[in-house]
């Protein structure tokens, strides 16, 4: 066997081939892998320096234009205090947790979660809208 | 007298839940809890299918760097085809991990495309799988002397019961059981699948297979093997 194949099974009842739908499950299984590889590297170079924040600059936010969902998501990002959006990114982008999140802010684990709780509540309503 | 606050409800706590393991903050035994809990619980599995499409679009804001020299040779030579028909383009965070992010063409029945997720500095990419939505399964490939079956969202498989995996060759009037496929994947030697053209096969059984030495359950996942050239 020279070449690697795939068991597809399908799950009749939610397949829809919208191709919005089919780009958002590709991308969120590359980023739970990728998430799980930079936490297994994070823990084997302890001292590697914390890489640069995600750009909040409007034009960076500009590119989530390109499809409804992400201007959407661009509009209600845009609604949150910048400190709040900048927090959401570093989470999302930087594939920071929690615990990451507090230590690099000198704040106690709480007082993050409570903060990222509220942000991502307040996206939710600002989506539903 | 005013009312109180209203208490969150479980399910209130659950979409928190998913709402955290989709932004990625949870530490990694939380987040691999919640990736198994997403096959055996379709109401979790909703609140983040829900916060992925809320979410996944930020996915754009990852700036691009060019792909490391070699790569798109490489992924030539696994997939066998023109790259010119490739998802491009390629995204990157900012520290250490390369992602492709597919711009997807048509969803066709069968298996499409792979894409590689790079961990620098490691050597060993990792391959990801592009499918319709809603689907999973496992990959198959061979990796020496054996058969590696790594499982790609599969199918959540009830209490009592397992895979199990059949080798159809060519021809054959009947499949040939290659045992209980766990869900977490498992590892045959290449001797156990057939030499020439054949189907691979996953049914449902009781746990610990069938009792029959047929396939007694539904078959929930199959593909062809070619003969080798």
């Amino acid at each position: 066997m020279q070449d690697t194949f795939l068991l597809v099974w399908r799950r009749a009842e939610r397949f829809d081939p919208a191709r919005g739908e089919a780009d958002v499950w590709l991308a969120a299984l590359l980023r739970y892998r990728a998430i799980d590889a930079v936490r297994r590297r994070r823990r084997e170079h302890l001292s590697a320096a914390p890489p640069d924040a995600p750009s909040e600059d409007p034009d960076a936010l500009a590119q989530l234009t390109a499809t409804a969902e992400g201007a959407a998501l661009q509009a209600c990002l845009g609604q949150l205090p910048p400190d709040r959006r900048a927090l959401l990114l570093r989470a999302f982008i930087g594939g920071r947790s929690y615990a990451e999140l507090a230590t690099e802010d000198g704040e106690p684990l709480g007082t993050v979660k409570a903060r990222i709780r509220r942000a991502l509540a307040a996206l939710k309503i600002c989506l539903s809208s | 007298m005013t009312d109180p606050a209203p208490q969150p409800t479980p399910q209130d706590d659950d979409d928190t839940l998913a709402s955290e393991y989709v932004l990625g903050v949870l530490s990694a035994d939380e987040m691999a809890s919640c990736a198994g809990r997403r096959t055996v619980d379709p109401a979790f599995d909703r609140l983040v299918t829900q916060w992925e499409a809320r979410l996944i679009p930020a996915a754009a804001l990852v700036p691009p760097v060019p792909p490391p020299p070699g790569l798109l040779s490489r992924i030539e030579s696994a997939l066998g085809r023109d790259l010119d028909r490739a998802p491009a383009p390629l995204r990157a965070l900012r520290h250490q991990l390369l992602l492709w992010r597919a711009v997807s063409a048509t969803l066709a029945v069968a298996c499409a495309s792979i894409l590689f997720l790079l961990a620098r500095p490691s050597p060993q990419p990792t391959a990801a799988v592009l499918l319709p939505p809603g689907t999973g399964g496992f990959l198959v490939q061979p990796v020496g002397a054996s058969v590696r079956f790594d499982p790609v969202h599969p199918p959540p498989v009830p209490p009592g019961r397992d895979l199990e995996l059949w080798s159809l060759p060519a021809g054959a009037a009947a499949p040939r059981s290659l045992g209980v496929l766990p869900a977490t994947g498992t590892t045959l030697p290449s001797t156990a699948l057939p030499a020439g053209a054949a189907q691979l096969l996953v049914s449902l059984e009781p746990a610990g297979g069938s009792p029959t030495g047929a396939p007694t359950g539904p078959v929930l996942l199959a593909t062809q093997l070619p003969a080798p050239p």
